[in-house]
């Protein structure tokens, strides 16, 4: 990082400080332009977990109006979008756990039952590349269906997000011994679901 | 699984200390480890790389609907009555101070009437009912001593034949 970036960096965090601040009196215009700053990363970090265009919308939408409202607890020797992001991962777990709750759907019933249970089943044979993809894609969205919010929620912010040990132990409010254990399942989990597309 | 088998996982993403990586090392072999290692990072790639978000759909409304949601200067009215509240709310103030005076003017008016209007015109007037020598015949007199009149009102008889007594 060269002098120039060091310098936009600290006036960009000097502008999020004085944000934070005017938030933190109540200033809703403030918090407009943070939403605006920080809404398309956190609506993909919750998309990632919860794998539904609509519901990372809704689950994005409850974690800013969570962070509205706990913003007065809000300190700023942590960054805001780390702040943020513990809140989101939060929302984010909580909606997989409410889904799970829920009865599933008839549609969701015969996907699993198309799944059968565990096994993912024989990769299709490709008619082209575009469909090839849409298959793994669709593959993945299955296995990562099959871990538990916890589980899908620390390896998204490992392999995809790309947070170290520390930073999901903060995001998920747990030991870094915890984070480890929950990404070593999830591995040892999607590996044998998916064993066939990533030995390729 | 084992149940010890995560620390293999602190192990390839490098976040054991020294002492830790040694152990680990020592009970797994360079061999497994590193193939444990290989395989973890082709599932990271094939998440990375089948794992891309889609840009977020309606940013403006997405901050709208936040904006709605937490300050109350922005917020739509919720319902129909508030709606026409919301229209009438101007129109009210406009009219707020005259309507009172209005108001004001026939409570005085409504004073005057029965203050002086209606206890003049009580002051010299009498109403009498009496029943006639017949019970199906009912008569009401009106008397005002000041002008000198009396009405007369019968019900219960066609006509009074001119030698009918009054009592």
């Amino acid at each position: 990082m060269n002098a120039g970036t060091d310098i936009a960096a600290s006036a960009s965090e000097a502008d999020e400080n004085q944000l934070v601040a005017r938030c933190q009196q109540g200033d809703t215009t403030a918090f407009d332009q943070l939403v605006t700053r920080y809404r398309q990363r956190a609506f993909a970090m919750v998309y990632q977990i919860v794998r539904n265009e609509q519901d990372a919308w809704d689950v994005a939408q409850e974690g800013f109006l969570k962070a509205w409202k706990a913003m007065p607890r809000f300190k700023t020797d942590a960054t805001f979008f780390t702040w943020l992001y513990r809140i989101m991962t939060n929302a984010a777990i909580d909606w997989l756990r409410r889904k799970a709750n829920r009865p599933t759907s008839e549609y969701e019933d015969g996907i699993a039952a198309e799944e059968g249970g565990d096994s993912l089943g024989p990769p299709v044979p490709p008619p082209d590349l575009e469909l090839h993809r849409a298959e793994i894609g669709r593959r993945i969205e299955v296995a990562m269906g099959k871990l538990s919010p916890e589980h899908r929620a620390a390896i998204t912010l490992k392999e995809i997000e790309g947070l170290s040990y520390a930073e999901i132990a903060e995001s998920m409010d747990c030991s870094i011994g915890t984070v480890m254990s929950r990404i070593h399942y999830a591995r040892k989990h999607l590996q044998s679901l998916l064993s066939d597309l990533h030995h390729e | 699984m084992n149940e010890n088998d995560d620390i293999i996982s602190g192990w390839i993403d490098d976040t054991l200390d020294d002492a830790q990586r040694r152990n680990v090392e020592k009970t797994w072999g360079d061999t497994t480890l590193e193939k444990e290692k290989s395989s973890a990072r082709r599932l990271a790639a094939l998440l990375r790389e089948f794992s891309s978000a889609p840009p977020m759909p309606s940013p403006e409304f997405f901050n709208s609907r936040i904006l709605e949601e937490i300050d109350p200067a922005v917020r739509p009215p919720q319902s129909v009555t508030e709606s026409v509240r919301a229209v009438l709310d101007p129109v009210w103030q406009v009219f707020r101070s005259r309507a009172v005076w209005g108001v004001a003017c026939l409570l005085l008016a409504a004073a005057l009437y029965t203050g002086w209007i209606a206890e003049e015109t009580a002051a010299g007037s009498m109403a009498v009912s009496a029943e006639a020598t017949s019970p199906e015949i009912f008569v009401h007199a009106f008397l005002d001593d000041n002008d000198r009149f009396a009405v007369l009102w019968v019900d219960g008889w066609e006509y009074i034949s001119a030698d009918h007594p009054i009592q």
